[in-house]
């Protein structure tokens, strides 16, 4: 058994597909995506693959029940949002989701820190060259998403480090200090989108192409959170800190009128269920966690795919323009409908599971627990808003489904969703911990009902006219960052000016000590002879003091 | 082969009878003084390479038995440098001053002018260094007024005139001190032998005042941004190049009788580089805001002066090898760089007849023979790598460090902050001979005068990548000059 590091196969592979072209690149491209989650799912378990560098070993495969649950995952939506981009002829973005996918993959298999901190930088560079691939609008967030990654890569380089110095491994495994989880915690965050470091997402993952936008939505956060499991600060504001991203999510997700920012949102705030139960660090949270890190990667990708499909049938990215296209794109409309309905929480998809693991786990954090509900709440709402309003409402924007490999990949990820979500087990097989969870006892499916119910009348009700699409006029964080850097700008341009008077006033003492200078020259013979007699003086009396002392 | 201490002078003093009657006596007689020279001057350039081939002992020319010519590795230095600088200015002045009526002047004034830097070299004793002293800056005086029909050159001779007269005698008074405590003036008998401290001191001030003025230290400098504008630009190039070097190394010959290193008398080499400091900078000053050309060049060599002036004196006072090398090194790339900067000059004018930086705009551009080199010779005298003028100077900042102590700190800073000051000068000059300009015209300059410049600026670009050659020859220099004292 071959154990071939993932990352390999995309970072070699991906510039030697790119090489054919038309139909056989799009084919290359498949086949690359599938022979890689083939060899990902026959990883054995183990360490594979140190390399010696300085004094040090690092290790560039660590495959362990952890990193290989979320293996499994990565590679499976990389298959699967391949298969949709093959779509478009669009040679870059291949190139770089396939590199994003790579060095992800190398990112969660890396068992020692320095590997880890070179995949994560180049995990942010190549999904900021995904995004620049776009061009005009997405130039712009794709350059304030670099900056906010290679801060938080920074911190999280910071926190490694003290971490090294002080255990004296390179092993990526928990930290402990409060500096190290502290800045490491920190670092994770801006990946995984802690409030108020969450901006870039819903800034930068509407802007790209929406086959870019596909693969946005997995990597980077859920890299957050597997390194969040991996490091386990177990604290307990980091455990709030999920709640409060899911509340928040959800809360400006029911503002927004383009879709892709909706979803954006909701990223941050199903993100906040993640590290709420990793936060909790205790192992029905870390399980509970995880497993909804493998679901909302389905779900998320397939609401994406979705979205993208109608956005590139309809030429609209905002949902006051759309109407009536449930029946002109059925099969979109019935693949986002699944996904709708597994982000909500519905029973029978997979969403129910994972969602209700993490808030079982919360059960002794009273706080966190009635948040988690509070999010459920408004997921719900916030998705009957998106499918009411684009695909159920009478409306006449014209639309029809997407072509084959598109269609294939969201189907594909609806069946995963269903059979997950109908039989659970599937997925309890592979995860991090044995689970005792049952998803199906009387008080699960009461709680989930009643939330679902709520949401459900309060659309049905006032929803539909209360949450009508509009511009919305909620500012996010964004405007804190937007004054600082313009207080910056202004600062620097001080600071320049100030430089400049202090070198030219410098310069013109010293120019004026040289139009002093020349009045020594004369020209008059006379005191020509002086100066030697001058200098005759000054020597004389130098050598007399230095003979006397 | 043995070869007697005399030839070098012997060849150039009669080379210079010969040239003169030659010149005179034939048809084209400018021209065949002019080859006679550059014939001597090849030969004498020979006799020097010989004679360090054969200064494994310290030979000795003694007739009746008193030692007036004695041959050491300082002696080899300075005169291959002047008569390897002298060869050049010789071809370039066979064009240059191909319209002028008194070549066979000229260039017997040339000769006699270098066989005094070549007794300087050689000299073995106190008087002999004083004479053949005199002999250099006599016929220094007749070449810088050498254009007598104009008032500039006139003017700038008399001054020189006077104020180097004043100082020979001042360094006459000197020796006569020497003479008067030691009751001898062969200098290697005077470093063994101490004279009483009053005397020794007065002697020493002398000297340094009396050779300072001919080595430009400040404030004994004023003499020479006139003298070097006015000078046709041959003898500009010698002048910048060798005769004030010279100048300094009869200085440093004369006071090395003092002692060097810790186990001198007293600290003159302290106050070497204290007027080191001070004519660097003063230089540096006056030259940032000059507008003729070689007026340009000439302040540049006061601070030039300054920075060897700097490296002999911490070399001198605390028996460090390594600052009297790179004193010794500048000395030569000096002659390269600054010999050069004044033949590119020198191009200039005789194309475009004038010395003003601001009508001479674009013309370095327009020939680039002259142009480039000269922002090449430049750049190596601010001391920018990898030219040879960065390796000099940063032996004498090495030299300053292991010094130590706030001085050596202090020497160090004035090194670099005059440095970076001469670019001040420097490269507002460059970026206007380098200008676009209009015109497109592009001159002819002869092989004969751009023929030196672009092997000076070889030279000064290999010597900055290759010094090992020069370098074995200055480590002789250096050690004769510390003797025993080294450290």
């Amino acid at each position: 058994m071959i154990a071939a590091p993932p990352f390999l196969i995309f970072l070699v592979g991906a510039p030697v597909v790119l090489l054919a072209r038309g139909r056989a690149r799009r084919v290359g491209l498949v086949v690359l995506a599938g022979l890689a989650l083939a060899l990902t799912l026959l990883l054995p378990e183990g360490v594979g693959w140190t390399v010696r560098f300085m004094e040090y070993d690092l290790v560039l495969l660590r495959a362990d029940r952890l990193s290989l649950f979320t293996g499994y995952v990565f590679a499976l939506i990389t298959f699967l949002g391949v298969l949709y981009a093959a779509a478009f002829a669009r040679p870059w973005l291949h190139l770089y989701a396939l590199l994003y996918a790579g060095t992800s993959l190398g990112a969660v298999f890396a068992g020692d820190v320095v590997t880890l901190l070179i995949f994560w930088e180049g995990m942010a560079i190549t999904s900021t060259l995904l995004v620049f691939e776009h061009g005009g609008a997405a130039v712009g967030a794709g350059y304030r998403y670099l900056l906010f990654h290679v801060l938080g890569g920074a911190l999280l380089a910071g926190g490694l480090a003290l971490q090294v110095v002080e255990s004296g491994s390179l092993l990526l495994g928990p930290v402990s200090g409060s500096w190290p989880s502290f800045l490491t915690a920190l670092g994770a965050g801006v990946n995984v989108g802690f409030i108020p470091l969450h901006t870039w997402l819903p800034d930068t993952y509407p802007r790209p192409h929406i086959a870019a936008s596909v693969f946005l939505s997995v990597y980077t956060t859920k890299a957050g959170v597997y390194l969040l499991a991996r490091t386990s600060p177990a604290v307990e504001a980091i455990a709030l800190m999920g709640g409060a991203m899911a509340v928040y999510g959800v809360v400006f997700a029911l503002a927004q009128n383009d879709m892709r920012k909706l979803l954006s949102y909701h990223i941050v705030s199903q993100v906040g269920y993640m590290v709420a139960g990793v936060g909790l660090g205790t192992v029905e949270g870390i399980n509970g966690g995880m497993a909804h890190v493998f679901n909302h990667i389905l779900y998320k990708a397939l609401l994406f795919m979705a979205v993208g499909a109608v956005i590139h049938a309809t030429g609209q990215h905002v949902m006051d323009r759309l109407g009536g296209l449930g029946r002109r794109m059925p099969v979109t409309a019935v693949t986002f409908w699944i996904a709708a309905l597994s982000i909500s929480g519905v029973p029978g998809f997979n969403g129910y599971v994972s969602k209700g693991m993490v808030i079982a786990a919360s059960e002794d954090l009273l706080p966190l627990r009635v948040l988690l509900e509070i999010a459920s709440f408004g997921t719900f709402l916030s998705f009957l808003k998106l499918g009411y309003f684009v695909f159920l409402r009478e409306g006449d924007t014209p639309g029809r489904d997407p072509p084959w490999p598109m269609q294939s990949a969201q189907v594909g990820t609806a069946a995963l969703c269903v059979a997950i979500g109908a039989y659970p087990a599937l997925l309890f097989r592979i995860l991090p911990a044995a689970s005792a969870y049952d998803p199906w006892t009387p008080t699960h499916l009461l709680e989930a009902g009643l939330v679902l119910a709520g949401a459900a009348a309060t659309f049905v009700t006032v929803g539909r006219v209360v949450l009508a699409p509009h511009e919305p006029r909620v500012r996010d964080a964004d405007v804190a960052y937007e004054a600082a850097g313009r207080a910056l700008v202004r600062f620097t341009q001080g600071l320049a000016r100030g430089f400049a008077v202090v070198y030219d006033g410098f310069v013109a003492a010293v120019s004026q000590a040289g139009r002093s200078a020349r009045r020594l020259q004369t020209g008059d013979l006379n005191w020509n002879v002086a100066g030697v007699a001058l200098g005759i003086l000054l020597v004389l009396l130098w050598l007399l003091w230095e003979g006397a002392a | 082969m043995t070869v007697a201490p005399f030839l070098p002078i012997l060849l150039l003093a009669g080379g210079a009878v010969l040239a003169f009657t030659v010149g005179r006596a034939v048809r084209r007689g400018g021209d065949a003084s002019a080859a006679t020279a550059v014939v001597v001057l090849g030969a004498s350039f020979v006799s020097f390479l010989l004679l360090g081939g054969s200064s494994g002992s310290t030979p000795a020319y003694a007739p009746a038995g008193e030692v007036t010519l004695r041959v050491d590795g300082l002696g080899i230095f300075l005169g291959l440098v002047g008569t390897g600088l002298g060869l050049a200015v010789a071809l370039y002045s066979f064009a240059y001053m191909r319209h002028e009526r008194e070549r066979p002047t000229y260039n017997a004034l040339l000769l006699l002018l270098i066989a005094g830097i070549a007794g300087i070299a050689l000299a073995g004793d106190l008087f002999n260094l004083y004479v053949f002293f005199e002999l250099m800056a006599v016929a220094s005086y007749a070449l810088v007024a050498f254009h007598r029909e104009r008032a500039e050159a006139v003017e700038a001779g008399m001054k020189y005139v006077i104020i180097s007269g004043t100082g020979s005698a001042i360094a006459l008074l000197g020796i006569g001190f020497v003479y008067l405590g030691a009751g001898t003036l062969d200098l290697a008998s005077l470093s063994t032998s101490a004279l009483p401290r009053d005397l020794a001191l007065l002697a020493a001030g002398l000297l340094v005042v009396g050779f300072g003025v001919k080595a430009a230290v400040v404030p004994m400098h004023t003499w020479l941004p006139d003298a070097h504008a006015a000078a046709p630009s041959g003898i500009s190039a010698m002048l910048s190049g060798i005769v004030i070097q010279s100048g300094l190394l009869a200085m440093v010959r004369a006071l090395a009788i003092f002692g060097v290193g810790p186990s001198s008398a007293f600290s003159y080499g302290l106050l070497l580089a204290f007027l080191a400091v001070l004519t660097m900078t003063v230089g540096n000053l006056i030259a940032m805001h000059q507008r003729d050309i070689k007026r340009l060049l000439a302040y540049s060599s006061i601070a030039q002066m300054g920075y060897i002036l700097l490296g002999l004196g911490i070399g001198l006072e605390y028996g460090i090898a390594i600052a009297l090398v790179g004193g010794l090194f500048h000395i030569l790339n000096h002659a390269l760089m600054k010999g050069g900067a004044f033949l590119a000059a020198g191009v200039l004018q005789d194309t475009y007849g004038t010395r003003d930086l601001d009508k001479l705009r674009g013309a370095g551009r327009r020939i680039p023979a002259a142009g480039l080199t000269f922002a090449l010779f430049a750049l190596g005298l601010a001391g920018v790598p990898p030219t040879a003028g960065f390796l000099s100077k940063l032996f004498i900042a090495t030299g300053a460090v292991q010094a130590g102590g706030a001085l050596g700190v202090f020497f160090v800073v004035a090194l670099i902050a005059n440095s970076v000051l001469s670019l001040a000068y420097y490269v507002p000059a460059l970026t206007g001979l380098l200008a676009r300009n209009g015109t497109r015209d592009s001159p002819r300059a002869s092989w004969l005068l751009t023929g030196p410049v672009i092997a000076f600026a070889v030279l000064v670009l290999l010597l900055g990548v290759w010094p090992d050659p020069a370098l074995r020859l200055i480590e002789d220099a250096a050690r004769t000059l510390l003797g025993g004292a080294q450290t």
